[in-house]
Protein backbone atom coordinates (compact mmCIF):
# COMPACT_ATOMS: atom_id res chain seq x y z
CA UNK A 1 0.00 0.00 0.00
CA UNK A 2 1.57 3.28 -1.00
CA UNK A 3 1.75 6.32 1.24
CA UNK A 4 -0.99 8.41 -0.32
CA UNK A 5 -3.42 5.49 -0.23
CA UNK A 6 -2.67 4.99 3.43
CA UNK A 7 -3.18 8.69 4.06
CA UNK A 8 -6.55 8.87 2.31
CA UNK A 9 -7.72 5.69 4.00
CA UNK A 10 -6.78 7.06 7.41
CA UNK A 11 -8.61 10.30 6.65
CA UNK A 12 -11.68 8.32 5.62
CA UNK A 13 -11.62 6.23 8.79
CA UNK A 14 -11.20 9.37 10.88
CA UNK A 15 -14.06 11.19 9.18
CA UNK A 16 -16.37 8.20 9.42
CA UNK A 17 -15.55 7.94 13.13
CA UNK A 18 -16.33 11.62 13.62
CA UNK A 19 -19.61 11.28 11.74
CA UNK A 20 -20.48 8.24 13.83
CA UNK A 21 -19.72 10.11 17.07
CA UNK A 22 -21.82 13.09 16.03
CA UNK A 23 -24.62 10.74 15.11
CA UNK A 24 -24.45 8.98 18.45
CA UNK A 25 -24.41 12.26 20.40
CA UNK A 26 -27.39 13.61 18.47
CA UNK A 27 -29.47 10.47 18.84
CA UNK A 28 -28.72 10.27 22.56
CA UNK A 29 -30.24 13.71 23.02
CA UNK A 30 -33.53 12.93 21.36
CA UNK A 31 -36.24 11.53 23.59
CA UNK A 32 -36.53 7.78 23.76
CA UNK A 33 -38.29 6.05 20.94
CA UNK A 34 -42.08 5.96 20.68
CA UNK A 35 -43.08 3.39 23.18
CA UNK A 36 -44.96 0.45 21.84
CA UNK A 37 -47.93 1.77 23.81
CA UNK A 38 -48.46 4.67 21.46
CA UNK A 39 -49.14 2.28 18.65
CA UNK A 40 -52.46 1.66 20.27
CA UNK A 41 -53.78 5.11 19.50
CA UNK A 42 -52.94 4.86 15.81
CA UNK A 43 -55.65 4.91 13.20
CA UNK A 44 -53.89 2.56 10.82
CA UNK A 45 -52.29 -0.70 11.71
CA UNK A 46 -48.60 -0.01 12.45
CA UNK A 47 -47.58 -2.84 10.17
CA UNK A 48 -49.57 -1.36 7.30
CA UNK A 49 -47.96 2.03 7.89
CA UNK A 50 -44.50 0.46 7.84
CA UNK A 51 -45.28 -1.45 4.68
CA UNK A 52 -46.47 1.73 2.95
CA UNK A 53 -43.26 3.47 4.00
CA UNK A 54 -41.14 0.60 2.75
CA UNK A 55 -43.13 0.38 -0.48
CA UNK A 56 -42.32 4.00 -1.28
CA UNK A 57 -38.67 3.16 -0.96
CA UNK A 58 -38.82 1.08 -4.16
CA UNK A 59 -38.54 4.03 -6.58
CA UNK A 60 -35.81 5.52 -4.39
CA UNK A 61 -33.98 2.19 -4.48
CA UNK A 62 -34.26 2.27 -8.26
CA UNK A 63 -32.83 5.79 -8.46
CA UNK A 64 -29.93 5.09 -6.07
CA UNK A 65 -28.99 1.95 -8.02
CA UNK A 66 -28.88 3.89 -11.30
CA UNK A 67 -26.91 6.69 -9.65
CA UNK A 68 -24.39 4.22 -8.24
CA UNK A 69 -23.83 2.68 -11.66
CA UNK A 70 -23.32 6.09 -13.26
CA UNK A 71 -21.03 7.01 -10.37
CA UNK A 72 -18.93 3.88 -10.91
CA UNK A 73 -18.60 4.61 -14.62
CA UNK A 74 -17.47 8.16 -13.91
CA UNK A 75 -14.84 6.92 -11.46
CA UNK A 76 -13.55 4.15 -13.72
CA UNK A 77 -13.67 5.90 -17.07
CA UNK A 78 -12.90 9.50 -16.26
CA UNK A 79 -10.77 9.50 -13.14
CA UNK A 80 -7.32 7.95 -13.35
CA UNK A 81 -6.20 5.87 -10.36
CA UNK A 82 -3.98 8.72 -9.17
CA UNK A 83 -6.69 11.33 -9.52
CA UNK A 84 -6.98 13.09 -6.19
CA UNK A 85 -10.79 13.02 -6.12
CA UNK A 86 -10.80 9.31 -6.81
CA UNK A 87 -8.21 8.67 -4.13
CA UNK A 88 -10.29 10.58 -1.63
CA UNK A 89 -13.61 8.94 -2.54
CA UNK A 90 -12.60 5.32 -2.95
CA UNK A 91 -11.79 4.50 0.71
CA UNK A 92 -15.35 5.49 1.72
CA UNK A 93 -16.84 3.19 -0.89
CA UNK A 94 -14.70 0.28 0.24
CA UNK A 95 -15.18 0.85 3.98
CA UNK A 96 -18.93 1.45 3.79
CA UNK A 97 -19.54 -1.52 1.52
CA UNK A 98 -17.79 -3.75 4.02
CA UNK A 99 -20.33 -3.01 6.75
CA UNK A 100 -22.72 -5.94 7.24
CA UNK A 101 -26.32 -5.18 6.35
CA UNK A 102 -27.31 -6.14 9.89
CA UNK A 103 -25.80 -2.88 11.16
CA UNK A 104 -28.01 -0.94 8.78
CA UNK A 105 -30.85 -3.19 9.94
CA UNK A 106 -30.28 -2.01 13.52
CA UNK A 107 -30.24 1.61 12.37
CA UNK A 108 -33.45 1.04 10.46
CA UNK A 109 -35.08 -0.60 13.46
CA UNK A 110 -34.20 2.37 15.64
CA UNK A 111 -35.17 5.11 13.19
CA UNK A 112 -38.06 3.52 11.39
CA UNK A 113 -39.67 0.99 13.67
CA UNK A 114 -39.19 2.59 17.07
CA UNK A 115 -39.98 6.02 15.68
CA UNK A 116 -42.61 4.83 13.27
CA UNK A 117 -44.96 7.74 13.80
CA UNK A 118 -42.48 10.59 14.10
CA UNK A 119 -39.98 9.32 11.58
CA UNK A 120 -40.07 10.64 8.05
CA UNK A 121 -38.93 9.19 4.78
CA UNK A 122 -35.63 11.04 5.19
CA UNK A 123 -34.11 8.60 7.64
CA UNK A 124 -35.22 5.65 5.52
CA UNK A 125 -33.76 7.25 2.42
CA UNK A 126 -30.46 7.94 4.17
CA UNK A 127 -30.16 4.36 5.35
CA UNK A 128 -31.02 3.15 1.86
CA UNK A 129 -28.35 5.37 0.33
CA UNK A 130 -25.73 4.10 2.78
CA UNK A 131 -26.82 0.55 2.08
CA UNK A 132 -26.98 0.74 -1.70
CA UNK A 133 -24.46 3.20 -3.08
CA UNK A 134 -21.18 1.74 -1.71
CA UNK A 135 -21.85 -1.90 -2.63
CA UNK A 136 -23.38 -1.17 -6.02
CA UNK A 137 -20.61 1.25 -6.93
CA UNK A 138 -17.92 -1.18 -5.85
CA UNK A 139 -19.38 -4.15 -7.72
CA UNK A 140 -19.96 -2.03 -10.84
CA UNK A 141 -16.37 -0.78 -10.69
CA UNK A 142 -15.13 -4.35 -10.51
CA UNK A 143 -17.37 -5.32 -13.41
CA UNK A 144 -16.01 -2.48 -15.53
CA UNK A 145 -12.43 -3.36 -14.65
CA UNK A 146 -13.07 -6.96 -15.66
CA UNK A 147 -13.73 -5.90 -19.24
CA UNK A 148 -10.56 -6.90 -21.06
CA UNK A 149 -8.40 -3.87 -21.82
CA UNK A 150 -7.61 -5.31 -25.23
CA UNK A 151 -11.23 -4.79 -26.23
CA UNK A 152 -11.08 -1.21 -25.12
CA UNK A 153 -7.82 -0.70 -27.02
CA UNK A 154 -9.18 -2.39 -30.13
CA UNK A 155 -12.23 -0.15 -30.10
CA UNK A 156 -10.09 2.94 -29.59
CA UNK A 157 -7.65 1.80 -32.27
CA UNK A 158 -10.34 1.93 -34.95
CA UNK A 159 -11.18 5.45 -33.87
CA UNK A 160 -14.04 4.86 -31.45
CA UNK A 161 -14.82 7.77 -29.16
CA UNK A 162 -14.99 7.37 -25.41
CA UNK A 163 -18.79 7.29 -25.47
CA UNK A 164 -18.87 4.70 -28.22
CA UNK A 165 -16.40 2.54 -26.37
CA UNK A 166 -18.45 2.77 -23.17
CA UNK A 167 -21.89 2.25 -24.69
CA UNK A 168 -21.02 -0.22 -27.45
CA UNK A 169 -18.46 -2.32 -25.64
CA UNK A 170 -17.80 -1.80 -21.95
CA UNK A 171 -21.45 -1.56 -20.89
CA UNK A 172 -22.73 -4.63 -22.81
CA UNK A 173 -19.76 -6.69 -21.70
CA UNK A 174 -20.07 -5.76 -18.05
CA UNK A 175 -23.88 -5.70 -17.94
CA UNK A 176 -24.32 -9.13 -16.39
CA UNK A 177 -21.73 -8.51 -13.70
CA UNK A 178 -23.30 -5.15 -12.93
CA UNK A 179 -26.71 -6.79 -12.69
CA UNK A 180 -25.28 -9.44 -10.42
CA UNK A 181 -23.99 -6.72 -8.11
CA UNK A 182 -27.40 -5.03 -8.18
CA UNK A 183 -29.13 -8.30 -7.25
CA UNK A 184 -26.73 -8.75 -4.39
CA UNK A 185 -27.46 -5.23 -3.17
CA UNK A 186 -31.20 -5.77 -3.45
CA UNK A 187 -30.90 -8.88 -1.32
CA UNK A 188 -29.07 -6.76 1.27
CA UNK A 189 -31.87 -4.20 1.19
CA UNK A 190 -34.50 -6.92 1.52
CA UNK A 191 -32.71 -8.34 4.54
CA UNK A 192 -32.96 -4.97 6.27
CA UNK A 193 -36.61 -4.75 5.27
CA UNK A 194 -37.28 -8.16 6.75
CA UNK A 195 -35.60 -7.15 9.99
CA UNK A 196 -37.80 -4.04 10.27
CA UNK A 197 -41.02 -5.90 9.62
CA UNK A 198 -40.06 -8.68 11.97
CA UNK A 199 -39.20 -6.36 14.85
CA UNK A 200 -42.39 -4.35 14.44
CA UNK A 201 -44.27 -7.60 14.38
CA UNK A 202 -42.70 -8.70 17.63
CA UNK A 203 -43.42 -5.33 19.22
CA UNK A 204 -47.07 -5.28 18.32
CA UNK A 205 -47.91 -8.92 18.69
CA UNK A 206 -49.35 -10.70 21.58
CA UNK A 207 -46.40 -12.80 22.64
CA UNK A 208 -48.55 -15.67 23.74
CA UNK A 209 -49.73 -16.37 20.20
CA UNK A 210 -46.35 -15.83 18.64
CA UNK A 211 -45.24 -18.84 16.64
CA UNK A 212 -42.68 -19.56 14.01
CA UNK A 213 -45.52 -19.77 11.52
CA UNK A 214 -46.53 -16.28 12.51
CA UNK A 215 -43.08 -14.89 11.79
CA UNK A 216 -42.64 -16.77 8.55
CA UNK A 217 -46.04 -15.51 7.54
CA UNK A 218 -44.84 -11.93 7.76
CA UNK A 219 -41.32 -12.02 6.44
CA UNK A 220 -41.15 -15.40 4.74
CA UNK A 221 -41.78 -13.99 1.28
CA UNK A 222 -39.05 -11.41 1.74
CA UNK A 223 -36.56 -13.95 2.99
CA UNK A 224 -37.41 -16.11 0.00
CA UNK A 225 -36.78 -13.13 -2.28
CA UNK A 226 -33.43 -12.54 -0.56
CA UNK A 227 -32.51 -16.10 -1.38
CA UNK A 228 -33.69 -15.81 -4.98
CA UNK A 229 -31.79 -12.57 -5.59
CA UNK A 230 -28.61 -14.04 -4.09
CA UNK A 231 -28.93 -17.09 -6.29
CA UNK A 232 -29.54 -14.98 -9.40
CA UNK A 233 -26.55 -12.81 -8.46
CA UNK A 234 -24.22 -15.78 -8.29
CA UNK A 235 -25.70 -17.43 -11.38
CA UNK A 236 -25.23 -14.48 -13.73
CA UNK A 237 -21.85 -13.45 -12.41
CA UNK A 238 -19.19 -14.26 -14.95
CA UNK A 239 -16.50 -16.56 -13.71
CA UNK A 240 -13.27 -14.64 -13.84
CA UNK A 241 -9.77 -15.66 -12.99
CA UNK B 1 10.81 8.61 -51.86
CA UNK B 2 8.56 10.44 -49.48
CA UNK B 3 8.66 9.97 -45.72
CA UNK B 4 5.30 8.96 -44.29
CA UNK B 5 6.42 8.98 -40.68
CA UNK B 6 9.41 10.72 -39.15
CA UNK B 7 10.40 9.66 -35.68
CA UNK B 8 13.04 11.66 -33.89
CA UNK B 9 14.58 11.04 -30.52
CA UNK B 10 11.54 9.17 -29.23
CA UNK B 11 11.79 8.31 -25.56
CA UNK B 12 9.12 6.43 -23.64
CA UNK B 13 9.08 5.59 -19.95
CA UNK B 14 6.60 3.48 -18.03
CA UNK B 15 6.94 5.21 -14.69
CA UNK B 16 10.71 5.21 -14.12
CA UNK B 17 11.22 2.23 -16.40
CA UNK B 18 12.52 3.15 -19.87
CA UNK B 19 10.95 1.33 -22.82
CA UNK B 20 12.36 3.38 -25.72
CA UNK B 21 15.67 5.19 -25.28
CA UNK B 22 15.53 7.94 -27.86
CA UNK B 23 15.13 6.31 -31.25
CA UNK B 24 15.06 8.10 -34.61
CA UNK B 25 14.18 6.80 -38.04
CA UNK B 26 11.84 7.41 -40.94
CA UNK B 27 9.17 5.27 -42.52
CA UNK B 28 8.82 5.66 -46.24
CA UNK B 29 5.49 5.94 -48.06
CA UNK B 30 4.22 2.60 -49.41
CA UNK B 31 6.99 0.51 -47.99
CA UNK B 32 6.71 -2.51 -45.79
CA UNK B 33 8.97 -1.84 -42.84
CA UNK B 34 9.75 -4.97 -40.87
CA UNK B 35 10.54 -4.45 -37.20
CA UNK B 36 12.28 -7.36 -35.52
CA UNK B 37 13.78 -7.87 -32.10
CA UNK B 38 13.38 -10.06 -29.06
CA UNK B 39 10.47 -9.69 -26.64
CA UNK B 40 10.47 -6.61 -24.39
CA UNK B 41 12.50 -4.55 -26.83
CA UNK B 42 9.82 -1.88 -27.22
CA UNK B 43 8.22 -2.82 -30.53
CA UNK B 44 4.63 -2.79 -29.30
CA UNK B 45 5.29 0.41 -27.40
CA UNK B 46 6.45 2.05 -30.62
CA UNK B 47 3.23 1.11 -32.43
CA UNK B 48 1.13 2.38 -29.55
CA UNK B 49 2.93 5.71 -29.69
CA UNK B 50 2.10 6.04 -33.36
CA UNK B 51 -1.66 5.55 -32.97
CA UNK B 52 -1.67 7.36 -29.63
CA UNK B 53 -3.24 4.56 -27.66
CA UNK B 54 -0.26 4.52 -25.31
CA UNK B 55 -1.85 7.55 -23.68
CA UNK B 56 -4.34 5.21 -21.97
CA UNK B 57 -1.57 3.45 -20.10
CA UNK B 58 -1.17 5.01 -16.75
CA UNK B 59 2.06 6.76 -15.82
CA UNK B 60 3.59 6.85 -19.29
CA UNK B 61 5.80 9.71 -20.39
CA UNK B 62 6.57 10.27 -24.05
CA UNK B 63 9.33 12.60 -25.28
CA UNK B 64 10.57 13.37 -28.74
CA UNK B 65 8.46 13.71 -31.84
CA UNK B 66 6.56 11.53 -34.24
CA UNK B 67 5.53 13.26 -37.43
CA UNK B 68 2.88 11.92 -39.75
CA UNK B 69 3.02 13.58 -43.17
CA UNK B 70 5.13 16.27 -41.53
CA UNK B 71 2.64 17.00 -38.74
CA UNK B 72 3.58 16.21 -35.15
CA UNK B 73 0.94 13.73 -33.99
CA UNK B 74 0.90 15.10 -30.45
CA UNK B 75 -0.47 18.37 -31.85
CA UNK B 76 -3.33 16.67 -33.68
CA UNK B 77 -6.55 17.65 -31.92
CA UNK B 78 -8.78 15.04 -33.49
CA UNK B 79 -7.14 11.97 -32.01
CA UNK B 80 -10.05 9.77 -33.18
CA UNK B 81 -9.44 10.95 -36.71
CA UNK B 82 -5.73 10.19 -36.33
CA UNK B 83 -6.48 6.64 -35.16
CA UNK B 84 -8.68 6.12 -38.18
CA UNK B 85 -5.75 6.91 -40.44
CA UNK B 86 -3.87 4.02 -38.83
CA UNK B 87 -5.01 0.42 -38.92
CA UNK B 88 -3.84 -1.68 -35.98
CA UNK B 89 -3.68 -5.45 -35.79
CA UNK B 90 -2.77 -6.79 -32.36
CA UNK B 91 -0.89 -10.03 -31.53
CA UNK B 92 -3.94 -11.87 -30.29
CA UNK B 93 -7.06 -11.31 -32.31
CA UNK B 94 -9.49 -9.13 -30.45
CA UNK B 95 -12.90 -9.90 -31.82
CA UNK B 96 -15.07 -7.10 -30.59
CA UNK B 97 -18.08 -8.88 -29.13
CA UNK B 98 -20.13 -8.17 -32.21
CA UNK B 99 -21.21 -10.04 -35.31
CA UNK B 100 -18.71 -10.53 -38.11
CA UNK B 101 -20.50 -7.86 -40.11
CA UNK B 102 -20.59 -5.38 -37.23
CA UNK B 103 -16.93 -5.96 -36.42
CA UNK B 104 -15.97 -4.72 -39.85
CA UNK B 105 -18.69 -2.06 -40.02
CA UNK B 106 -17.72 -0.66 -36.62
CA UNK B 107 -15.24 1.96 -37.80
CA UNK B 108 -17.19 3.08 -40.90
CA UNK B 109 -20.25 3.52 -38.68
CA UNK B 110 -18.32 5.66 -36.23
CA UNK B 111 -17.40 7.90 -39.12
CA UNK B 112 -21.07 8.32 -39.92
CA UNK B 113 -21.69 5.88 -42.75
CA UNK B 114 -25.22 4.57 -42.24
CA UNK B 115 -26.37 3.52 -45.70
CA UNK B 116 -26.72 -0.25 -45.76
CA UNK B 117 -25.53 -0.71 -49.35
CA UNK B 118 -22.42 1.32 -48.67
CA UNK B 119 -21.64 -0.63 -45.51
CA UNK B 120 -22.27 -3.92 -47.32
CA UNK B 121 -19.76 -2.93 -49.91
CA UNK B 122 -17.10 -1.96 -47.37
CA UNK B 123 -17.62 -5.17 -45.39
CA UNK B 124 -17.32 -7.30 -48.51
CA UNK B 125 -14.26 -5.46 -49.79
CA UNK B 126 -12.41 -5.67 -46.48
CA UNK B 127 -13.25 -9.31 -45.85
CA UNK B 128 -12.03 -10.12 -49.35
CA UNK B 129 -8.84 -8.15 -48.80
CA UNK B 130 -8.25 -10.06 -45.59
CA UNK B 131 -8.85 -13.39 -47.39
CA UNK B 132 -11.77 -14.24 -45.16
CA UNK B 133 -14.80 -13.52 -47.35
CA UNK B 134 -15.29 -17.01 -48.79
CA UNK B 135 -15.27 -18.62 -45.36
CA UNK B 136 -17.78 -16.30 -43.69
CA UNK B 137 -19.98 -14.83 -46.41
CA UNK B 138 -22.89 -17.10 -45.41
CA UNK B 139 -22.77 -16.25 -41.72
CA UNK B 140 -21.99 -12.58 -41.50
CA UNK B 141 -24.42 -12.23 -38.62
CA UNK B 142 -22.86 -14.80 -36.34
CA UNK B 143 -20.55 -13.65 -33.56
CA UNK B 144 -17.00 -12.77 -34.57
CA UNK B 145 -15.70 -14.33 -31.39
CA UNK B 146 -16.98 -17.75 -32.54
CA UNK B 147 -14.49 -17.91 -35.40
CA UNK B 148 -11.27 -19.88 -35.15
CA UNK B 149 -8.08 -18.10 -34.08
CA UNK B 150 -6.78 -17.71 -37.61
CA UNK B 151 -10.14 -16.48 -38.87
CA UNK B 152 -10.44 -14.01 -36.02
CA UNK B 153 -7.05 -12.59 -36.85
CA UNK B 154 -8.13 -12.07 -40.45
CA UNK B 155 -11.27 -10.45 -39.10
CA UNK B 156 -9.15 -7.97 -37.16
CA UNK B 157 -7.22 -7.27 -40.35
CA UNK B 158 -10.50 -6.67 -42.18
CA UNK B 159 -11.54 -4.36 -39.37
CA UNK B 160 -8.24 -2.51 -39.51
CA UNK B 161 -8.74 -2.03 -43.26
CA UNK B 162 -12.35 -0.90 -42.96
CA UNK B 163 -11.49 2.72 -42.35
CA UNK B 164 -9.10 2.76 -45.31
CA UNK B 165 -6.03 3.56 -43.25
CA UNK B 166 -2.95 5.18 -44.71
CA UNK B 167 -0.78 3.10 -42.43
CA UNK B 168 -1.32 -0.49 -41.39
CA UNK B 169 0.46 -1.65 -38.25
CA UNK B 170 0.66 -5.36 -37.57
CA UNK B 171 1.99 -6.50 -34.22
CA UNK B 172 3.15 -10.11 -34.35
CA UNK B 173 -0.04 -10.98 -36.15
CA UNK B 174 0.88 -14.59 -36.81
CA UNK B 175 1.23 -15.71 -33.19
CA UNK B 176 -2.21 -17.30 -33.12
CA UNK B 177 -2.44 -18.13 -36.80
CA UNK B 178 -1.56 -21.37 -38.57
CA UNK B 179 1.23 -21.33 -41.21
CA UNK B 180 -1.12 -21.62 -44.19
CA UNK B 181 -3.25 -18.70 -43.07
CA UNK B 182 -0.06 -16.77 -42.35
CA UNK B 183 1.03 -17.31 -45.94
CA UNK B 184 -2.34 -16.11 -47.20
CA UNK B 185 -2.18 -12.97 -45.09
CA UNK B 186 1.36 -12.33 -46.28
CA UNK B 187 0.12 -12.43 -49.88
CA UNK B 188 -2.58 -9.94 -48.90
CA UNK B 189 0.02 -7.62 -47.41
CA UNK B 190 2.08 -7.65 -50.59
CA UNK B 191 -0.88 -6.33 -52.58
CA UNK B 192 -1.94 -3.86 -49.86
CA UNK B 193 1.48 -2.26 -50.07
CA UNK B 194 0.36 -0.42 -53.18
CA UNK B 195 -2.32 1.39 -51.23
CA UNK B 196 -0.74 1.99 -47.85
CA UNK B 197 2.39 2.03 -45.74
CA UNK B 198 2.83 -1.10 -43.66
CA UNK B 199 4.63 -1.52 -40.34
CA UNK B 200 5.19 -5.18 -39.73
CA UNK B 201 6.36 -6.01 -36.23
CA UNK B 202 7.23 -9.66 -36.29
CA UNK B 203 8.67 -12.34 -34.07
CA UNK B 204 9.44 -14.41 -37.16
CA UNK B 205 12.68 -13.12 -38.62
CA UNK B 206 12.02 -14.94 -41.88
CA UNK B 207 8.70 -13.17 -42.24
CA UNK B 208 10.50 -9.83 -42.36
CA UNK B 209 12.89 -11.30 -44.91
CA UNK B 210 10.01 -12.46 -47.10
CA UNK B 211 7.96 -9.27 -46.94
CA UNK B 212 9.84 -6.21 -45.82
CA UNK B 213 11.48 -3.67 -48.07
CA UNK B 214 13.49 -2.42 -45.16
CA UNK B 215 13.99 -3.96 -41.74
CA UNK B 216 14.67 -2.39 -38.37
CA UNK B 217 16.25 -4.30 -35.50
CA UNK B 218 15.33 -3.23 -32.00
CA UNK B 219 16.87 -4.39 -28.75
CA UNK B 220 16.06 -3.26 -25.20
CA UNK B 221 14.50 0.00 -26.29
CA UNK B 222 17.25 0.91 -28.75
CA UNK B 223 17.13 0.92 -32.50
CA UNK B 224 20.26 -1.07 -33.32
CA UNK B 225 20.07 -0.89 -37.06
CA UNK B 226 17.72 -0.07 -39.92
CA UNK B 227 18.51 -0.81 -43.52
CA UNK B 228 17.30 -2.49 -46.69
CA UNK B 229 16.19 -6.01 -45.93
CA UNK B 230 18.83 -7.53 -48.21
CA UNK B 231 21.57 -5.71 -46.31
CA UNK B 232 20.16 -6.65 -42.91
CA UNK B 233 19.92 -10.30 -43.89
CA UNK B 234 23.26 -10.39 -45.69
CA UNK B 235 26.45 -11.73 -44.13
CA UNK B 236 27.62 -8.28 -43.20
CA UNK B 237 25.06 -5.93 -41.65
CA UNK B 238 26.65 -2.98 -39.88
CA UNK B 239 26.07 -4.33 -36.39
CA UNK B 240 27.29 -7.67 -35.15
CA UNK B 241 24.23 -8.06 -32.89
CA UNK B 242 21.93 -7.76 -35.92
CA UNK B 243 23.77 -10.64 -37.54
CA UNK B 244 23.65 -12.66 -34.34
CA UNK B 245 19.94 -12.10 -33.81
CA UNK B 246 18.97 -12.88 -37.38
CA UNK B 247 21.06 -16.00 -37.39
CA UNK B 248 19.68 -17.16 -34.11
CA UNK B 249 22.89 -16.85 -32.06
CA UNK B 250 21.27 -14.75 -29.43
CA UNK B 251 21.29 -14.79 -25.64
N1 LIG C 1 1.70 -1.31 -19.64
C1 LIG C 1 3.00 -1.40 -19.30
N2 LIG C 1 3.39 -1.01 -18.06
C2 LIG C 1 4.69 -1.07 -17.69
N3 LIG C 1 5.69 -1.50 -18.48
C3 LIG C 1 5.36 -1.91 -19.73
C4 LIG C 1 4.00 -1.88 -20.20
N4 LIG C 1 3.98 -2.32 -21.48
C5 LIG C 1 5.27 -2.62 -21.78
N5 LIG C 1 6.10 -2.37 -20.74
C6 LIG C 1 7.57 -2.56 -20.71
O1 LIG C 1 8.13 -1.87 -21.79
C7 LIG C 1 9.16 -2.62 -22.39
C8 LIG C 1 8.87 -2.81 -23.87
O2 LIG C 1 7.71 -3.63 -24.02
P1 LIG C 1 6.99 -3.88 -25.40
O3 LIG C 1 6.85 -2.59 -26.11
O4 LIG C 1 5.76 -4.65 -25.15
O5 LIG C 1 8.08 -4.78 -26.14
P2 LIG C 1 7.88 -5.84 -27.31
O6 LIG C 1 6.59 -5.54 -28.02
O7 LIG C 1 9.09 -5.64 -28.16
O8 LIG C 1 7.88 -7.18 -26.67
C9 LIG C 1 9.24 -3.93 -21.63
O9 LIG C 1 10.31 -3.85 -20.72
C10 LIG C 1 7.93 -4.01 -20.92
O10 LIG C 1 8.06 -4.69 -19.71
MG1 LIG D 1 4.97 -6.81 -28.31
Amino acid sequence: MDKSKLLYNSIAVLILLIVLSIYLILTFKTPVADSSLSFGSMKVEPITLLKVRLFWMIPILFITVILSIVFAFIIEEWLSPTNIIRQIIEPYIVILSGIPSMIYGLLAVYHVVFNLISSSYTSLTLILILLVIPTTTLSTQTAIRNVDTSIRNAAYAVGGTKWQVIFDHVLPLSALDILSGVCYTISRVLTVTAVCILVLNLLTSDFSTLTVINIVNNVGIILLLVLIFSIIASLIKKNTG
Amino acid sequence: MENKIEISDLKVNYGDKPALNGISFNIVQNEILGIIGPAQSGKTTLLKVINRTLEFTHGVTIQGSVKLDGVDISTIGDVYGLRKRIGMVLPLPVGLPLSIYDNVAFAPRTSGIRIKAELDEIVERCLKQAALWDEVKDRLNSLGTRLSGGQQQRLTIARALSHQPEILCLDEFSIAVDPITTMRIEEVLKTLKNEMTILLVTNLVQQAKRLADRTAFMLNGDLIEIDDTEVMFSDNPKQQSTFDYINGDFG
